[in-house]
C-alpha cells in the first residue's frame, strides 16, 4: 500500500482548507461608527447644524458658536451594537464547546456549524463604543474621548471558510473653538452673522487589521491582543460654517471633514458635508444632512442623505426619528438635571447603492454632566 | 396635538423598522454592484440558483470584476451541495482511504455525481483563473482565491479522466478507465485497461478477424484524441501543481514536496500512454516501444505504455 495516495492528498488538502490561517487582501468593510452621537442616529444621522455641546466638535465645529455656559461632561459612554450580532452571539454561545474545539471535532459538525452560520454569511457586524471628558465654555470646547470599534464577519468561501475581524481605536485629545466672521467680510454678501469653527484633533490610533482566520482561531481576547499590538500618531483638522438664516429658526452648516490629516500611513481623504435645521412655532427640530457632497466614495445619492426630527414631549422627555441611507431611525431621550440617557435604533447602508445591503443598530448613551 | 403628532410619527416609523426597507431602494441602479449584493442577499438565504443569476449578470457587465467572480465560483460550489468539509468528509471516509479507488471514483462516486464537480470546477477555472492571472479589478486578488483555484484544478485534472471523449461532460459516452495503484510505489498507478479502451473504439468486426499474433495500426484520429485528453491533463495538473508549491511552502502541515510527488504521478500516469508520438514518454531510455496489446512487452512491469499506434488482440 502506497504511503500517500491522491486520496489522502486531497483529503488533508481540503481538511486544511477549512482551518489554515492566512492574510487575505480583502478590505474590511466599513468605517460606519465613526463617533456616531446616539441624538443624531435617533434623527436619522443629521447632526451639522444641531449639536451644542461636546459633540459639535465631531459634526460641526462652527455650532461651538451657540456655547455661552460653561457645561462639564465628566462621564459619557455610549454603545453601539448590530441588530443581528445578537442573533450570531446566541448561535456561539449555543456551540461554544464545538467551536473550542472545532479542529478536533468530527467533519459533520464542522459542517453543522458552517451552515448554522449561513444566516450571516460575509456580513459584516460589530460593536462600537465612544466616550469622552470635556468641557465647553463660551465658543471652545476641549476634551479627550475614545472611539472603538470592532467588527468581524464569517465567510464560508468557496472551499475554505473563513473568519474575519477588523478592528479600530482612537484616542483623541481634540480642541475646538469657533468666531464670527467679521462683518467685512460677510456684509456685502449675507445679512446675519457667519460663523466659522476648527477643530484640532491630535490622534493616537491601535489599528487591528483585516485577519482572516480558522473558526477556532477566533477568540475576542486574541483580537485585542493583535489590537494592541499595532499603533500610529497622529493628528487631524475639521473645519466648519455655520450661518443663521434666521437666527433661532433656520440654520445652514459645512463641515469639512480632515482638511488637513496625517495618522500613520493613513491619509484620509477631505469629506465635505452640508446640512439645514428648522426649529417649527411648535417647538420642534427638523434636520437634514448631505454627506460628501464631492462623492468621494461614489456612492447612490440617495445614500448621503440624512433627515430627522425631534420634538420634546416634557421637560424630561425627547422623541426623535429620522431618515438615514433610506433607513428609518428612532430615538428617545431622558433629561435628569445632570444625568442624561439617550437611545436610539438606526440603520445604516454598507453598499453603494439604497437596500443593497443594509443593517439596523441600537446605540445607547448615558451622560453625567453639569 | 403635540404628543398625538409624535405617536403618529413613532408608530410610522416603528413599522418601517419593523419590515426593515430602505424607502430609497426604488433609486438602486442596475450595476454590478448592486448586482453583486443582491446575490449576496440570496447566499445568505441560501438561495443559490437565484444568487447564481445575479452574479451571472454582474459578471456580464463588468467581466473583468474579481469581487463578482469570486462570487459567482462560491454560489456554484455551494448550489452543487460541495465544500471541502464535505469533500473531504467523503474522501476521509475510512473505508475509501483504505481502498484502492483512485479519487473521485468508485462506488461512492457514481457518474453524476462525479460529473457535478465536474462542472462546478470548470466553473471555478473559469472565474478563478482570469483573479490567479492578476487580469481582474476589484475586491479579491490572487492570494484570495489561491487554495481555492488550486483544488478545483486538481479536481478537475483527476475527474477528467472520466471525461475520455472530452466534450466536457462525465456519462455513459465516456471510457471508464481503471486506474490502479501499483504496489511499487515509485511507479505511482496506472491505466490498466488501455488496451480494452483502445478496442473500445475501434470497430469490433474489425479486431475479431485479427489473430493474437496481428497487429493493426490505431486510427489516426483516435491517437489524436487519446493524446489530448493526456496533454489536457497534464496541463491543468501543472497549473493545480504549481499554484499548491507557491502557497504551502512552509506554511501547512503537509509537506509540498510529497504533494508535488503525488501529483506529478498523477501528471505521469497519463503522459506515459501518449501514443505513437515519437517520445519517451514513460523515462525507460526507449521511445514508442508497446503494442497495444495487454501485455507487458519491455518487462517494465506497466502494460500498453509509450506505445507505437499499433493494436492486437
Amino acid at each position: 500500500m502506497r504511503n500517500l495516495k491522491l486520496t489522502t492528498v486531497f483529503a488533508a488538502l481540503l481538511i486544511m482548507a477549512a482551518t489554515m490561517i492566512a492574510p487575505t487582501t480583502a478590505e474590511a468593510g466599513t468605517q460606519r461608527y465613526n463617533a456616531l452621537d446616539v441624538r443624531s442616529a435617533g434623527m436619522g444621522g443629521a447632526g451639522v447644524t444641531i449639536h451644542r455641546g461636546f459633540s459639535a466638535m465631531l459634526y460641526n465645529p462652527a455650532t461651538l458658536a451657540y456655547q455661552e455656559k460653561l457645561r462639564v461632561d465628566v462621564f459619557d459612554f455610549q454603545i453601539n451594537v448590530d441588530r443581528d450580532l445578537g442573533g450570531m452571539m446566541k448561535f456561539y454561545d449555543d456551540n461554544e464547546t464545538l467551536f473550542d474545539a472545532y479542529n478536533d471535532t468530527t467533519l459533520a459538525a464542522q459542517q453543522k456549524l458552517l451552515d448554522g452560520l449561513s444566516e450571516w454569511d460575509d456580513s459584516w457586524l460589530g460593536i462600537g463604543s465612544y466616550g469622552h471628558l470635556g468641557l465647553r465654555y463660551m465658543n471652545f470646547a476641549a476634551g479627550y474621548y475614545g472611539d472603538v470599534k470592532i467588527e468581524f464577519k464569517t465567510d464560508k468561501g468557496i472551499f475554505d471558510p473563513r473568519v474575519h475581524e477588523y478592528g479600530r481605536a482612537d484616542f483623541v485629545f481634540a480642541f475646538g473653538g469657533a468666531f464670527e466672521l467679521p462683518e467685512s467680510v460677510t456684509s456685502s454678501l449675507l445679512p446675519n452673522p457667519l460663523h466659522a469653527g476648527a477643530v484640532l484633533k491630535i490622534v493616537e490610533r491601535y489599528e487591528l487589521r483585516e485577519l482572516r482566520l480558522s473558526a477556532s482561531e477566533v477568540n475576542i481576547d486574541d483580537a485585542y491582543d493583535t489590537l494592541v499590538s499595532k499603533s500610529d500618531w497622529g493628528f487631524g483638522m475639521d473645519l466648519g460654517f455655520k450661518y443663521d438664516l434666521k437666527p433661532d429658526k433656520v440654520t445652514l452648516g459645512m463641515r469639512i471633514q480632515d482638511l488637513v490629516a496625517d495618522i500613520g500611513e493613513d491619509r484620509p481623504p477631505v469629506i465635505v458635508n452640508i446640512g439645514a435645521s428648522m426649529r417649527t412655532r411648535k417647538g420642534v427640530l427638523l434636520a437634514a444632512d448631505f454627506n460628501d457632497v464631492f462623492f468621494h466614495d461614489g456612492e447612490n445619492l440617495f445614500n448621503k442623505l440624512h433627515f430627522g426630527a425631534e420634538m420634546g414631549l416634557s421637560k424630561v422627555f425627547t422623541v426623535r426619528a429620522g431618515v438615514g441611507q433610506g433607513y428609518p431611525s428612532i430615538g428617545l431621550g431622558v433629561f435628569l438635571g445632570v444625568v442624561e440617557i439617550d437611545g436610539a435604533m438606526f440603520g445604516t447602508e454598507r453598499s453603494e447603492n439604497p437596500g443593497g445591503d443594509g443593517e439596523f443598530s441600537y446605540a445607547g448613551r448615558l451622560r453625567l454632566g453639569f | 396635538m403635540r404628543p398625538k403628532l409624535a405617536l403618529t410619527l413613532v408608530v410610522v416609523v416603528l413599522a418601517t423598522l419593523v419590515s426593515g426597507c430602505n424607502i430609497f431602494s426604488w433609486t438602486k441602479s442596475d450595476t454590478a454592484e448592486s448586482l453583486i449584493e443582491e446575490g449576496k442577499a440570496h447566499l445568505r438565504d441560501a438561495e443559490y440558483n437565484e444568487a447564481l443569476e445575479k452574479f451571472a449578470e454582474a459578471i456580464e457587465k463588468e467581466p473583468n470584476n474579481s469581487t463578482a467572480l469570486y462570487y459567482h465560483a462560491k454560489a456554484a460550489v455551494h448550489a452543487s451541495g460541495f465544500n471541502s468539509l464535505s469533500l473531504a468528509q467523503m474522501l476521509a471516509d475510512d473505508e475509501f482511504i483504505a481502498g484502492d479507488d483512485f479519487p473521485f471514483t468508485g462506488n461512492d462516486w457514481p457518474k453524476n455525481r462525479a460529473n457535478d464537480l465536474y462542472q462546478v470546477s470548470a466553473i471555478l477555472m473559469s472565474d478563478l483563473k482570469p483573479i490567479w492571472d492578476e487580469e481582474t479589478t476589484g475586491e479579491f486578488g490572487k492570494t484570495d482565491i489561491d487554495f481555492d483555484l488550486a483544488l478545483a484544478a486538481g479536481m478537475r485534472g483527476i475527474l477528467m479522466f472520466q471525461d475520455s471523449n472530452l466534450d466536457g461532460v462525465i456519462d455513459g459516452n465516456d471510457y471508464n478507465f481503471l486506474l490502479e495503484y501499483i504496489d511499487d510505489i515509485s511507479q505511482g498507478f496506472e491505466i490498466s485497461d488501455f488496451h480494452d479502451y483502445i478496442a473500445s473504439l475501434s470497430s469490433a468486426p474489425k479486431l475479431k478477424a485479427l489473430s493474437p499474433q496481428d497487429t493493426i495500426a490505431i486510427d489516426p484520429g483516435i491517437i489524436t484524441a487519446f493524446n489530448m485528453l493526456v496533454d489536457n491533463i497534464n496541463e491543468i495538473l501543472d497549473l493545480a501543481e504549481a499554484i499548491i508549491i507557491s502557497i504551502a511552502s512552509g506554511t501547512f502541515g503537509l509537506d509540498p514536496l510529497e504533494v508535488k510527488s503525488v501529483l506529478d504521478e498523477a501528471r505521469a500516469t497519463a503522459y506515459r500512454y501518449r501514443v505513437a508520438d515519437g517520445v519517451d514518454n514513460d523515462g525507460d531510455g526507449r521511445t514508442d516501444e508497446e503494442v497495444v496489446d495487454g501485455i507487458d512487452n519491455d518487462g517494465d512491469g506497466l502494460t500498453d505504455e509509450d506505445s507505437n499506434g499499433t493494436w492486437s488482440l
